[in-house]
């Protein structure tokens, strides 16, 4: 096993008893450090039983799944969990305790000092954006949605897992709020570098999110791409139905400036009055930017406010 | 009226005493056996499809054919009216365990599961949390039925305060029959009252609502 995978599935089906066909048929894919791997597919296409053979909630009827090079059949499946991140649309939260007593459950079980967890907690909360001094003795039914959705995060990274799984969490969430949180979960993922595997139905988080995104139909995947690779390539008929790829429109509010900017640039040539924009941005906005101003391009700048590439006509006309 | 208690307070008080004896015993035997019980059980349909109809027949038996019915088996006194009364508590007692443990949101399980939570922590830390509020309304109605029952228990000499009111009854004495029959109900008021005030404070704590 190559240690630079995080989780590997090799050869891995599921039938659960008394099912006529398998919810997951044989399947083999490599997840990659660092990488966040969205799985996207309707419903019933056994994205969570897909996810659930990866900490041992499911046994696989076939196969072997392994996480950072190791044969999880070799692990326990509690010490398997607790050092696998695990967040579910339904959050989970345990109503009976306070924000800051649910983050502690799992460092408290592998027996973290007091100190230490404090600290976590703080950090943590901190990071999912709900200030500890206001939040840390709440309890799960005095927040909102998003809230408690932030908490089921935090707790999933309380003992510093290198992988996450994450099934839907965002799906019970406004569009307003999913997208917030989505931004967040992106920068969040960047800053601690999680392996991320992370399930959803709705296509644009899963080509907004993924590094790569594995698609799936009745138990089989379909396509396991990077999302431009998916809107160039879709590998079948149902794949580019999917993600519509003959529709330039719906093409561009997936297609992200960084994936067709022209980095060939001399920043002196640049008019300091061009419209900017950055990597993330679809190309369906920066279209618009175009639209509203006197230039014929469009500037990109990346995370750390560094000119990158410019977009024109012509790249979003190769999208 | 106050001078029959003037007059057998000594009397009365141990018979008192001796109905909270019972009751007391009863349920406590009958808890014991249907925590674990109704945990099981919670778990497995199977079983339980079996022993939910036995408790019941139990259930319905009437308790003075019940009581004739043990006589031969255990005889005369306590024994046979703690038996009767921890078989008639079982069905309500289980069913509200099972109850309690069927009513936990199956996201919490999951996700105590999914965290690596054992099995044993998962129970203690969040399924008993969860289900106490149901268990312990099954203990109050399961108590006040108790005591009512063991009223009857007097009668197979098991003493408590149904040998006030019964001898109240066979001599028409007024002042027996009413003292008995407060005393009962009064004890059942108390015990509904104190467990209710119980069963709030622990829904309370599995809701997270601040008491
Ligand atoms: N515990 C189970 N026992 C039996 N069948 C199951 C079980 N869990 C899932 N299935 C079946 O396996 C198939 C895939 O289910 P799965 O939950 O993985 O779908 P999903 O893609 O996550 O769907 P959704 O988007 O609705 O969550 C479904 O047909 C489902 O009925
Ligand atoms: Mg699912």
């Amino acid at each position: 096993m190559s240690g630079k995978y995080a989780i590997v599935l090799e050869g891995i089906s599921k039938t659960f008893e008394r099912a006529e066909k398998p919810s997951v048929y044989k399947t083999d894919l490599k997840i990659e450090e660092g990488n966040f791997v969205t799985i996207l597919g309707a419903s019933g296409c056994g994205k969570t039983t897909l996810l659930k053979m990866v900490n041992r909630l499911y046994e696989p009827s076939s196969g072997k799944v392994f996480i950072n090079g190791e044969d999880v059949s070799r692990i326990s499946p509690t010490a398997l969990r607790r050092r696998i991140g695990y967040v579910i649309q339904q959050t989970g939260l345990f109503q009976h305790m306070t924000v800051e007593q649910n983050v502690a459950t799992v460092p408290e079980i592998l027996g973290w000092g007091k100190e230490k967890i404090n600290r976590r907690i703080d950090e943590l909360l901190q990071l999912v954006g709900l200030p500890p001094a206001e939040y840390r003795k709440r309890y799960p039914r005095q927040l909102s949605g998003g809230q408690q959705q932030r908490v089921g995060l935090a707790r999933a990274l309380a003992a510093d897992p290198s992988i996450m799984l994450m099934d839907e969490p965002f799906g019970a969430i406004d569009a307003i709020n999913r997208s917030i949180l989505q931004d967040e979960i992106l920068r969040i993922q960047k800053q601690l570098n999680k392996t991320i595997l992370f399930v959803t139905h709705d296509i644009t988080e899963a080509l907004k999110l993924g590094d790569k995104v594995i698609i799936m139909n009745e138990g089989k995947v379909q396509q396991y791409d990077t999302p431009l690779h998916i809107l160039r390539h879709p590998a079948n008929d149902f794949v580019k139905s999917l993600v519509h790829s003959d529709d330039l429109f719906q093409r561009m509010a997936f297609v992200k400036a960084g994936d067709v900017m022209n980095e060939d640039i001399d920043s002196q040539k640049l008019s300091e009055e061009a419209p900017e924009s950055q990597e993330q941005t679809s190309l369906r906005d920066i279209l618009l930017l175009l639209i509203s101003s006197p230039f014929h391009y469009v500037k990109i700048k990346n995370e750390r406010n560094e000119m990158v590439g410019t977009v024109t006509i012509n790249e979003i006309r190769q999208a | 009226m106050i001078d029959y208690i003037r007059e057998n307070y000594l009397d009365v008080v141990t018979l008192f005493l001796q109905h909270i004896e019972i009751t007391f015993f009863s349920l406590g035997i009958a808890i014991v056996i249907a925590l674990p019980l109704g945990v099981l059980l919670s778990r497995n349909r199977t079983a339980a499809s079996i022993v939910m109809p036995v408790l019941s027949v139990i259930y319905t038996i009437p308790s003075l054919a019940m009581f004739a019915l043990l006589i031969p088996v255990v005889g005369l006194g306590l024994k046979p009216a703690i038996l009767a009364l921890v078989a008639y508590s079982l069905l309500i007692l289980v069913r509200n365990v099972m109850a309690g443990f069927r009513s936990i949101d199956p996201a919490i399980l999951e996700a105590g599961k999914g965290m690596g939570l054992s099995q044993w922590q998962l129970f203690f830390k969040i399924e008993l949390v969860m289900a106490l509020p149901v268990i312990i309304g099954g203990v109050r109605i399961t108590a006040v039925s108790v005591i009512g029952i063991a009223t009857i228990a007097s009668w197979i000499n098991a003493g408590g305060l149904g040998v006030i009111l019964f001898q109240g009854l066979n001599q028409s004495n007024t002042p027996e029959i009413v003292w008995g029959t407060l005393l009962v109900a009064g004890l059942a008021i108390f015990v509904n009252y104190f467990l209710s005030v119980l069963e709030a404070m622990a829904l309370a704590k599995s809701k997270g609502e601040p008491f």
